[in-house]
Parts: C-alpha cells; structure tokens; sequence
C-alpha cells in the first residue's frame, strides 16, 4: 500500500528551488504556488487522483529554467535593488491588510462569542492593570528622592535585663554624634513628632502632622521648596516651614514667608519657607515642620538622653559606600556613649542602619512614623494578578477554540481543501490579536472609570497616569501581542493539525483532545470560586463577632474629646470636668491620658516580685484620673480602686490588671496588693486589681496593664451621653466646650468607632476579598460557558436525533447540564478542606475568633451551583431548541 | 501553434483585451486563452507571469492581492487607464493589418 500523498509536502519541496533563486521575489514565488494550487484543484475535481493532478500541474506550469531566465529579464527591468526591497515591503503590508479585513468581518459575524470573549479578557486585564499599578506603588515608597539609595535611618535595640525592645526611632543625640564622629555620615538629620494649637486671627487649628526637624533635613530629602530657602530656613529657634497643604490650609492662596502663627497661646512662630506635599509614598508625612532649635528652647534636656528615643535620625552616607561597613562601627559607638548612662539598670543599647527603600515594605520595628505596607502581600497580590491574566487567557483560548471548530464546518466550502494552512493561523492570530487590542483598550477604560472607587474602597493609592507614560503603553503594546499571539495560537495550533477533510467532516470536533484538560480547568476555577465566598462569609463573621463582643469596659455612647496635651486643660482639668459633666445629657465623665483602642507604647516600671526584688517589667500605663475606673466599669477584684478619700492615690498609688498578677506569678490577686512599685522618680504600692479587659484590638491577648494619676500626661476627656438626643448634645457640648476652652477645638470621636478603625485592615481584606470573589465566580462562568459551547457542538448530531425521535426540551436540558453539575460537585469537595485550613491560618492572627462552621460553605456551595447551573442551562436550553434539521445536514 | 514570434507580439493584446472586461489572476487568465483559442494558445505560467509583471511594470496594469475566507492568496491584475490606451492602440494596429491581409488574400475583412 502506498502511503498517502500530501500535498502540502510537495509544494513545499517545489518552493524550494525558486526560494533560493534570487530572480523570484518573495512575492513571484507566492504568485506561482497560488497558480500551482488552482491547477491541482481544477484537476482533482476533473476527477484526477491526487499525485498525478499535481504531477500534470507541474508540467503545465512549463520549465524552471524558461521561467527563471524570463523572470531574470523582468528582475533587472526593474528599477533599482532598493524598489524590490520597497515593493516586497509594500506587498507584505497588503497582506496583513487583507488579513485584517476579514478577521474583522469574521469577528462582526459573531458579535456575540466575539463580545463574551473580549468581556473576558477585558476583566483579566483591568485586574491585572490595578493590580500592578498597586504593586508598583508600594514598591516604589520612598525612591523619589534623589539620594534614595544613600540614606539610612538610625535604629535602636534596647535590652533590659536580656529583653531587647527594637524601636525604629533614636535617641536625640544619635544623629549629630554619629555625624561629628564619622566622616562617611556626610549628613545627619532628625525628626521629632509634636503637636501644637495653632491659633490664627480668631481661628484655632489643632496641628498633629507636625514635626521638630534639623535644618539638614532638606541635605538629606529631596523636599523642592516652593518659597523660601533651604539653606537658612530652620536654622534658627521658632521658624516654620509649611508644605503646600498646610500653607493652603493657613494662608489660603497668599505667600506666607515672613508670617508668623501663635502655637499653644504663647509661641510666635515665623514662616521660613513652603515646600512642596509629599507624594502618597512616602513612609513618613507633614503639614508643619519646625526648627529642631525650637525644641532646644521648648525642652532642652529632651534631646540629650540616648535611651530617650523617639528622633527618627536618618544619616547621609557617601555614593556607592557600603552600609554594612559602618553599621559594624555601630556596636562600639553605641557602648562607648551609652554604657555608663544603661549600666545601672542592667541594660544596654545597641545602634543599627536601615536603608530607607527598606523602610516601608521590610522594617518590622516598633513605633514606625506612619503605616507600614506588607511584603507578603505584594506576593500574594503579583500571584492574584497572574492567575487572573493566565485563566483569562486560558478562557479565551477555549472559547476561540470551541468557536472555530463550529466555524470550519459552518464554511462547510470544499473549497477549504487545500487552503495554506500558514494563512488560516495568520488568520487567526489576526483574530486574536484584534480582539487582544480591544481587550486592552477597554481594560485600561475600566481600570480608569474604577480607580479612584478602588483607592477608597481599599485606601489605596493606584498611580493611573504611569499607565499613560510611553514607556508603559510601549510595554502594554507588548504585552498585548504577546497574550494575543498566545491566546490565538492554541486555536490555530489544534485546527491546522488535523487535515482539513477532518474539520470539515466534524471528525476533528469529536476529538477528546484538550477535553480533559478544559475540564480540570472549569473545576479549578469553581474550587477558587467557592474557596472565595465562603472565605469572604468567615471574613465578616469573625469580623462581626470581633466589633460585638463583650470587651470588659464601657463602650457605647462615650463621646471622646482629644484635647492634644494642652497645659492649659490639664491644669484647670478637675473644673472642665465638671463643667461638662453638667449638661444634663452627659451621665459621667473623666479624663485621662489614654483610652482603650490606642497604643502608647509600653514602659519600663519597676515592681516588687513575690520574691521581695525589684524586678523590671515591660507594660502599658494607662494615666487616668479619679473617675475613670469607675466611668469605664472596670471591674475590682482585689483591693480598691482611687479614691478622692485618700488624697495620696494620686502620687503613691497603682493599679495592675490580672495579667500583671499572672506574668509576676503572685499566687492570687489579692497577694499583688501592697506590692511596690518604681519608675521615673515616683513609688509607692500596689492598692487594687482589676479584672482583664481588652483595652487593644482582639488581635493581642491581654497584657500587663497598669494605671496611676498623672495629670502632666492627660490628652482626652471622655464623657458618657445619653443615647436620645445626640444631634442636639454634640452641638451644646460643644458650645460648652468653647467658652470653657475658648482656643481648643472641639475634636471628638466616638469610642466604639476608634475601636472599630483597629479592624481597618481586616474590613479591607474583607472588602478584596469580596471583590475578588465577583470576579472569580464572572471567570469561571466565562470558562463554564466555553466549555458548554464546546461541548454542545460535540454533541450536535446526537441532539439532532433526540429530537427527532421525540425527546423534550426539558430532557434535553438535564441530559446536557448533568456532567457540568459533577464538575461543580468536584470543585466543591476539593475547596471546602483548603479554605478551611487557609482561613484557620488566618483566624490565629485573632488572639479571640470564631469557629468556623458549616453555613458559610453550604451558602457558597449553593449559590455557585446555582449560577453554574443558569450558566449551562442557557447554553443547553439553545442547543436543545435549535433546528435539529440543521444539526443532522452536516455529515 | 503559433510561432514564437506571433505568440509574442499577441500576448498584449490578448491580456489587454481579457482585462478590459475586468480583473483577473493569472490562472483564470490562462483558462480563459485556452477555452478562447481552443487549444491553438497554451501558453504557461513560466511565460504568462514574466508578461504580466513587465506590463505592470510599463503601467498598463495594476496589481493587488487578495485573501478568500478559505484563506487562498492570489494576486489580481486589473487594467490602468494607461493599459486602456495602449489597448485601443493595439486593436488599431490589429484591425489595420488584417485590412491589409485581408485585401491581400481576396477576404472580407472580419474586423470593423
């Protein structure tokens, strides 16, 4: 038996020969194949077989030798090398332009697939552009400035009795002995966090984005100034430099070099110069940047005690100098200033760098300056975004596929025999890279439109207009080639495989080729689908469960007034108590230097051990006053509480929480009392006990707590009001308020809303994944309905017949939908154990959390059936109402 | 069979003359000769082509390629209104020769 004759081969050997003949252009020889394959048609439909018509074509073509000398004679008639270089270009562009117009008019005849296939894509693409821009917003915090590289930030290690306590901040006179001791700090500069009451004309402004800073800040940060200039304007004591914002906010639109502004009643503070606001990645932000001279005069012992910190110190190091080779200075540096002064309590303090492009996404340290980001999650975001583009295009491919296999027989032209299979790939990577381009161009429409609904729903800052920046379109360009090239090349690849005869016989849709793996994927994206509703239901029940729990205090109705440390309060502080207190509609008040919900960081006090020693112990301290306990229900379970009736509770006095009781290992409550107690000059001993409660987020077990008096430390005024009748109270409150404190505004907030804002992160992780989970569900019907379709057109005939033989619309449809409704089953099983495991995970990061039970997945089990179901069923119930004569014509 | 030197001279005319009806590509312009001259003109493709490209080349004709939904690829030829020209040139030479044969072998001349 003689193996088959193909066609294909043969022309490709004849082309040989003329390919290599520099008298044929490109274009002469795609002229002669073309005539070539009209003669071998013409002589196959006159009934010739397939070897010899080509072999008679052959030789009527006439000779190679005849036509290379004539074609010689032609080449050298024409003009020059340059216009057969110019023509051949020009010959390949028409091409490409043929190929364009009938993609385009293929892709206008099947508006429908054509549009579901773009809507696809299109969503891949907008997520993968949000995301990235997201990315690439994180990634880039700090690198504005022009020295990025060479700055580093001064960090301290404190360790007390063998526990260190890292703090991102130093001591005050780290940075300018670190400058006068080494030559390669070229600069040195600090920033001190402060607040101050700004007065103007009869307005009153409370300024917390302020800080004292070094004049040599500006050597260190590139910080354009807008007026004024850099060199002399913090030098000296009491000058100002405003950035943009904050010049607007005081001064409107006019110049204010040279104004001056009273900060807390007494200071006159001139402005210096305007800088220019902060782009949105910058870990550290201000409004009010006052000279560090001012704090020498305002504070001057601050700024003279190394374990004092809190100066966030960033240092200047010299281009292409090697960090590490200072930072291993560090260590004798530190002990050799600091020993004598830690000493005494056991303690050491220890100096280290780190670089600035580090501080945001890698610094771990305690008491940052503003948020950190999470390096975690730019991997966990950059692997969302490439899963959503990979299952997009992986959509597209089997939805393009599905489609042409109907198409090839649709043509149904014999006429498709002997089609360059080279032109119907280039076809339909015209196809693909078409509706690639108008998938691209809608994506970056919608990931215009949704921006800014993005940065608010998640507080984050999207820069859109890098998406527009030539460098970027030139690589979106790319990449739009590239998916489209991908994207449309598997269609091609399976349908020019297979001979032709067997796309037109309905042989090839048969194939279970590819079928297996169409399948796995719709599992795949199901099993994240599911995954996803059910993660976002635990999401909001542990959230809810977390804003509705029993926190051991009072927290409904507190209305909490921020008062900024002002001496002026804290003075008269008993009096504006009880003024207050008054209002018929407030029910109590006290005042303190810390609420629950805030975290001032913890202190070193020294208390007695069962042991009878002295012994140090890292904890918070609350300052509070007289009604506090008693406002904020604190529980006594030992001992009492303050009490006006003994007038030394208010220097000789504690109070401890259980926590400290457990971690000193005192046998019971009741043993802690009379216990004493050290720190910062003050003791005395332990009076009462309370009950634990949950004075920080649900994030953190309960941790040694202890409260005294101190008035010198009072910041918020916390009065209990009446539910009814709120629009009114705040209102009177504050009228109240202003003739008690004519120049502090009234800045309050509710408790239990501060309390919810530490769930902030959690709330926008449920939000994403929320969002997210919208998405998946839309992409994994896109891949259900590719699928479907596929299937559908497998199974044609068979429908065809069924119907004639008499089955039901409605029998047809189960018939169809069964196996799609086994494929979300499967999904199913396989999501439930990895969302249980991936949310446990998450719950530990909740010191008090939820069970997970049973209701979220059985929700989100039953709502993806029920749309995997609408999905299939509409493909089915148009399979099964199609005219089955039309099904049973194609042979 | 005609001589080289008449199948030469003929060619213009005779691609001229199919083309003015409208365009055509090079195998359909073969038929179309053989179907006319009943056989007596075969000609192939390693000469049609080398004529097509050099009267594209003088600018009697204009080309352009086109792509069937099949995906066949040919290139069309289509006459300039230069092409038109030189073919009313061509048919008055033409008819004026065959006057004079005509007369010469005592033959009504078929051509007016």
């Amino acid at each position: 038996m003689s193996t088959a004759f193909d066609r294909e081969k043969a022309i490709a050997s004849w082309r040989r020969p003329y390919e290599h003949n520099r008298a044929f252009s490109g274009e002469d020889i795609e002229e002669l194949e073309s005539s070539l394959r009209d003669r071998v048609e013409a002589l196959v439909e006159a009934g010739l077989p397939e070897e010899e018509a080509f072999q008679e074509a052959l030789r009527r073509m006439g000779s190679y030798l005849v036509a290379e000398e004539e074609y010689r004679k032609v080449y050298w008639g024409k003009l020059r090398r340059r216009h057969q270089l110019t023509a051949e270009f020009r010959w390949r562009l028409s091409m490409l332009r043929n190929y364009l117009k009938i993609a385009f008019r293929n892709l206008r005849r099947q508006k429908g697939y054509s549009l579901i296939n773009v809507f696809g894509l299109t969503v891949g693409l907008a997520c993968c552009l949000l995301i990235l821009l997201y990315i690439q917003h994180e990634y880039s915090y700090d690198r504005f400035h022009e020295k990025a590289d060479r700055i580093h930030r001064v960090v301290t290690t404190i360790e007390v009795e063998g526990r260190p306590q890292q703090t991102a901040s130093s001591g005050g006179p780290a940075g300018p002995t670190l400058k006068e001791t080494f030559p390669e700090v070229l600069q040195a500069a600090r920033l001190f966090r402060a607040s101050f009451l700004i007065q103007q004309g009869d307005q009153s402004f409370q300024e917390n984005r302020a800080f004292y800073a070094d004049s040599s800040l500006f050597d260190i940060f590139t910080l354009p100034f807008l007026h004024g200039d850099p060199e002399t304007a913090l030098a000296p004591p009491f000058t100002v430099v405003l950035s943009a914002s904050g010049a607007e906010k005081y001064f409107g639109g006019e110049n204010p070099i040279g104004q001056t502004l009273i900060a807390d009643r007494t200071h006159a503070f001139t402005i210096t110069g305007v800088v220019e606001d902060l782009p949105s990645n910058s870990h550290f932000d201000f409004d009010f940047l006052v000279s560090m001279e001012t704090l020498e005069v305002l504070q001057p012992q601050r700024d003279d005690d190394w374990p004092l910190i809190g100066f966030f110190t960033y240092v200047l190091l010299p281009e292409a100098y090697d960090a590490a080779m200072l930072a291993a200075k560090l260590p004798d540096f530190a002990a050799h200033h600091t020993h004598e002064r830690m000493a005494p309590f056991n303690a050491t303090l220890q100096l280290d760098l780190e670089p600035l492009t580090e501080i945001y996404l890698h610094s771990t340290l305690l008491g940052q300056l503003g948020p950190t980001g999470s390096f975690v999650n730019l991997y966990i975001f950059a692997t969302v975004a490439a899963f959503l583009l990979l299952i997009a295009i992986v959509n597209f491919m089997n939805l393009a596929t599905a489609r042409s296999a109907m198409r090839a027989r649709e043509v149904g032209v014999r006429k498709t025999i002997g089609a360059h299979w080279q032109s119907l790939v280039i076809l339909f990577l015209t196809e693909a890279a078409l509706l690639t381009s108008l998938a691209m161009g809608s994506a970056l429409l919608i990931a215009w439109a949704t921006a800014p609904l993005i940065e608010s729903l998640m507080g984050v800052h999207l820069p859109y207009a890098l998406l527009l920046a030539p460098g970027s379109l030139a690589l979106l360009l790319l990449a739009t080639l590239v998916v489209g090239g991908l994207a449309g090349s598997y269609p091609a690849f399976m349908l020019t495989r297979f001979q032709p005869t067997d796309v037109l016989r309905g042989t090839f849709v048969h194939s279970t080729h590819g079928v297996a793996l169409r399948k796995g994927l719709v599992i795949f994206q199901f099993c994240i689908s599911i995954a996803l509703i059910a993660g976002t239901a635990i999401v909001y029940t542990q959230l809810d469960y977390v804003q509705s729990q029993r926190l051991g205090f009072e927290q409904e109705h507190m209305l909490v007034v921020d008062f900024g440390f002002d001496a002026d309060v804290q003075r008269r502080h008993e009096l504006i108590k009880r003024q207050m207190e008054a209002h018929p509609a407030v029910v109590s008040a006290s005042i303190s230097g810390n609420t629950p919900g805030r975290f001032f960081g913890l202190v070193g006090m020294l208390l007695e051990s069962p042991q009878g020693t002295l012994e140090s112990v890292n904890m918070n301290l609350f300052r509070v006053d007289f009604d506090f306990v008693q406002q904020y229900g604190l529980n006594i379970v030992a001992g009492r509480s303050f009490s006006q009736d003994f007038p030394s509770d208010s220097t000789d006095a504690l109070l401890v929480n259980e926590a400290v009781v457990k971690a000193f290992g005192y046998p019971s409550s009741e043993a802690a009392l009379g216990k004493r107690f050290e720190w910062i000059g003050r003791q005395g001993e332990v009076i009462g006990v309370i009950a634990d409660f949950n004075y920080r987020s649900l994030h953190s077990p309960i941790e040694p707590l202890a409260l005294w008096i101190e008035p010198s430390f009072f910041s918020f005024l916390t009065l209990k009001v009446q539910a009814d009748g709120l629009m009114h109270t705040i209102p009177d409150l504050e009228q109240r308020w202003k003739q008690l404190v004519p120049d502090r505004p009234f800045n309050y907030a509710f408790l239990d809303a501060t309390l919810a804002a530490q769930y902030q992160a959690e709330q926008r992780f449920g939000r994403f994944f929320g969002v997210f989970a919208a998405l998946a569900i839309l992409v994994a019907c896109l891949g259900l309905f590719g699928l479907a379709t596929f299937m559908a057109e497998q199974r044609t005939k068979e429908i065809g017949i069924r119907k004639v033989l008499g089955a039901s619309v409605r029998s047809l449809i189960t018939l169809l939908s069964k196996n799609f409704i086994r494929l979300v089953v499967i999904a199913f099983c396989l999501a439930v154990p990895f969302t249980y495991i991936g949310m446990q995970y998450w719950l530990e990061s909740f010191a008090y959390r939820t069970a997970i039970s049973w209701q979220p997945f059985l929700a989100s089990g039953l709502a993806t059936m029920l749309i995997a179901l609408l999905t299939v069923g509409y493909r089915a119930y148009r399979a099964a109402t199609a005219n089955p004569v039309k099904a049973l014509r194609y042979e | 069979m005609l001589t080289r030197e008449l199948a030469g001279a003929s060619a213009k005319p005779i691609i001229l003359s199919i083309l003015a009806s409208g365009e055509s590509y090079g195998y359909a312009l073969l038929q179309r000769i053989e179907t006319l001259s009943g056989g007596d003109l075969s000609w192939d493709d390693s000469t049609l082509y080398p004529v097509l490209h050099r009267m594209e080349n003088e600018g009697l004709l204009a080309s352009s390629w086109r792509v069937a939904e099949n995906g066949r690829r040919r290139k069309y030829y289509r006459l300039t209104a230069k092409g038109h020209e030189v073919l009313e040139t061509e048919k008055r030479q033409w008819l004026r020769v065959d006057a004079v044969l005509a007369q010469l072998w005592g033959l009504q001349p078929r051509l007016a």
